[in-house]
């Protein structure tokens, strides 16, 4: 079986992505309207819901850019998922009920609709889709190179075997063009059905396999985590301590904006917008819970297993950080296995990538036009499919250029995209939703400045001291000036609906 | 929108958000204080020396020494500020309910976890061949991953046990009602 294991892999993955595709089309049969675009015709049930939840978090985000991190900078990438997991609980404590009802209310089809709706403000709602739009750009173009990344490792390898070539011919620039023909086909046709339901095919699978590669990472160094660990503290002790290579406050900072951030990740909050009951929460969260964490399993152990490995000379030194996944599967799981976790990575991007297109789409066609010049666009959902298509060439641009003018690695793409998102939404949105005091003005305000620095420290390549991250100064300012201003400001009249859902 | 009406004010949770905007306050001048004492250059993280793409940690004592207690309260004020926005989903006009006792106590355990990953990072500060491990990971980072990361189940349990009090069949019921009744008087 060892001898087909690039068929194998190849084989798996091509199932895997017909079968998205043939999604894809499934779900355009069902998608007959904008409200089914975008949130599904708010109709999902509760395990749908759970592991389209967690599903859509980890990604190419968790599955490549995750180990990729660990085995560049140690244990520091760990806080990010140790504290998304209390960030989620805090998150439906937050948002579940009135996030659902608000929608319920308004009829609203996007995040920024019902920031509109709950602030009386059609600037806050449109500086919302901004920061969506922005933050979109970032953890698409995360997707996007991911990706691309697999893609290259699996084809590469393919052609190296089958025509005898060095498999460095297969470039990453003809896998980003592949990566972009099937996202535009698979986003465009299903809308957010679409991603959903693959979700739901690759979050369950990756649930198990997940613990199968944790297996299989213990296996991969004679000794297992005991080895694993010896290994890193001789090598370097701050690696494999509990902040890793970025030191304390580095990781602290992932602390902050992962334990409040998760609340303003609109790829997860919206999905609490889709659900058919509102109290399907109660057993959602637990669901999401259980899934994210046995799924984070391979983000921790791949990443070690092949640090120990390099710096024990049991393996040479990888090309990037972001091969440690790739390298990981083709050369230490069950052949099986690894065709498995490919397929399920690149269905997990897809499913990602188009739940990102569809809220930037939103953002586009739906929102902005509405803050700008008051309605929507009129075949709002042409308009989104056509928008679905720019958005995946500007996201595929920001990856190329990401990759070889900044040399930045998958995963601090992906922390761009959320802590735009965190500084920007978690003040408007998990705090505005649930303090009847916060005003339009606060709101508007906490947006521009968070933009405004996070973008600012991304583009001026400024370098905090200690490693911590722009994201958690952007939030921090965003939170002083939301309450600041909310404080100093006469309460705010809400409108009925509004005052109903916060009496709830 | 009806402007003008009085509506009913909410004293509780905009004491809650002044306890948020002091917690960002302090977290921020907590930020601000380690950067006023100084990065020591020699002792940060750098490129490994040997692998290209891979990061090594410097100098941990002379790093993360100096910035312990800094870094500690920094933890200890991020607990408190999840607590606060913990209490502001959950409660109602009326208060907090049910969730005040174990909310508490679950804040408790948050911190006294957070408090043994410091203290056993000071021990593996001075001697980290020699720290205890779990399954090979250093006690303090054994601590982060099978203390701290199993922890929201601990917040998951509570919501699941009050969730009553969260989403309440009758004020549902009552929310639904006033919703179409605004509708119809929109219509008129």
């Amino acid at each position: 079986m060892e001898a087909l294991r690039n068929e194998i892999t190849l084989g798996l993955v091509t199932v895997y992505l017909a079968a998205c595709i043939a999604i894809g089309f499934w779900a355009m049969r069902r998608t007959r309207s904008s409200r089914d675009f975008f949130v599904a015709g708010r109709q999902l049930g509760t395990w749908v819901t759970s592991i389209a939840i967690f599903s859509t978090t980890l990604s190419g985000f968790g599955f490549v850019g995750g180990p990729g991190m660990v085995y560049s900078m140690g244990i520091t990438s760990v806080w990010l998922i140790v504290t998304s997991v209390t960030g989620y609980v805090l998150a439906f404590v937050l948002l579940a009920k009135r996030l659902r009802l608000l929608s319920e209310a308004r009829d609203s089809v996007s995040l920024p609709d019902v920031v509109t709706a709950r602030y009386g403000s059609a600037t806050t709602g449109g500086l919302v889709s901004l920061a969506i739009v922005l933050g979109v750009l970032g953890y698409l173009a995360t997707q996007i190179l991911a990706m691309a990344t697999v893609l290259q490792d699996v084809l590469g390898a393919s052609v190296e075997s089958a025509f005898a070539v060095d498999r460095g011919a297969v470039s990453l620039e003809v896998c980003t063009a592949i990566t972009c023909g099937v996202l535009v086909v698979y986003c465009t046709t299903g809308g957010i059905i679409a991603s959903v339901y693959t979700d739901v095919m690759q979050g369950a699978m990756m649930v198990v396999a997940a613990v199968l590669v944790c297996l299989a990472a213990n296996a991969a160094m004679q000794g297992g985590f005991p080895a694993i660990g010896a290994a890193l503290v001789a090598d370097d002790p701050e690696a494999i301590g509990p902040w890793g290579t970025l030191g304390m406050l580095g990781s602290l900072s992932f602390f902050s904006l992962y334990l409040l951030g998760t609340a303003g990740q609109p790829h997860v909050v919206t999905k609490l917008m889709m659900t058919r009951h509102v109290g399907s929460a109660k057993q959602i969260l637990p669901l999401s819970l259980a899934g994210y964490t046995m799924s984070a399993l391979l983000w921790v152990s791949v990443g070690l297993v092949m640090r120990a490995l390099v710096v024990s000379g049991g393996h040479e030194p990888l090309a990037t950080s972001d091969m440690a996944a790739p390298v990981f599967l083709q050369r230490y799981a069950h052949p099986i296995l690894a065709g498995l976790v490919f397929a399920g990575l690149l269905a997990a991007i897809m499913s990602t990538a188009d739940a990102f297109l569809n809220i930037g789409a939103a953002a586009l066609v739906h929102d902005l036009p509405k803050a700008v010049r008051g309605r929507p666009f009129a075949n709002e959902l042409r308009a989104a499919r056509i928008a679905s298509v720019g958005l995946t060439l500007v996201g595929a641009a920001f990856a190329l250029y990401s990759h070889h003018v900044n040399a930045r690695m998958i995963g601090f793409l992906g922390i761009f995209g959320s802590a735009t998102f965190a500084a920007a939404l978690v003040p408007v949105v998990a705090i505005g939703l649930n303090w009847r005091r916060a005003t339009p003005l606060a709101a508007s305000c906490a947006i521009v400045v968070s933009l405004l620095i996070n973008v600012g420290i991304e583009v001026l390549g400024v370098r905090l001291p200690f490693g911590i991250h722009g994201g958690i100064v952007a939030m921090l300012f965003s939170l002083s000036l939301f309450f600041g201003i909310s404080l100093a400001q006469r309460p705010p009249v809400l409108a009925p609906d509004v005052e109903a859902v916060f009496d709830v | 929108m009806v402007r003008g009406l009085e509506q009913p004010s909410d004293d509780g949770a905009t004491r809650i958000a002044i306890g948020l905007l002091a917690a960002t306050l302090l977290s921020a001048a907590l930020l601000g204080l380690a950067a006023w004492i100084g990065e020591p250059e020699a002792a940060r993280e750098r490129p490994h020396s040997e692998i290209v793409g891979m990061r090594h940690g410097g100098d941990g004592a002379a790093l993360t020494g100096p910035l312990l207690a800094i870094g500690a309260t920094f933890g200890l004020v991020q607990i408190a500020f999840f607590g606060l926005c913990f209490a502001l989903g959950v409660r109602r006009r009326e208060g907090l309910g049910p969730w005040r006792r174990p909310l508490l106590l679950g804040l408790a355990a948050f911190a006294i976890v957070w408090l043994l990953l410091i203290g056993s990072y000071v021990g593996y500060l001075h001697d980290p061949a020699g720290t205890a491990r779990l399954l090979g990971f250093p006690l303090p980072t054994a601590i982060l991953l099978f203390g701290i990361w199993p922890l929201p189940v601990v917040f998951a349990v509570l919501y699941l046990r009050h969730f009553d009090h969260v989403l309440d069949e009758t004020r549902l019921a009552l929310f639904r009602a006033r919703l179409e009744a605004l509708r119809a008087e929109s219509e008129d």
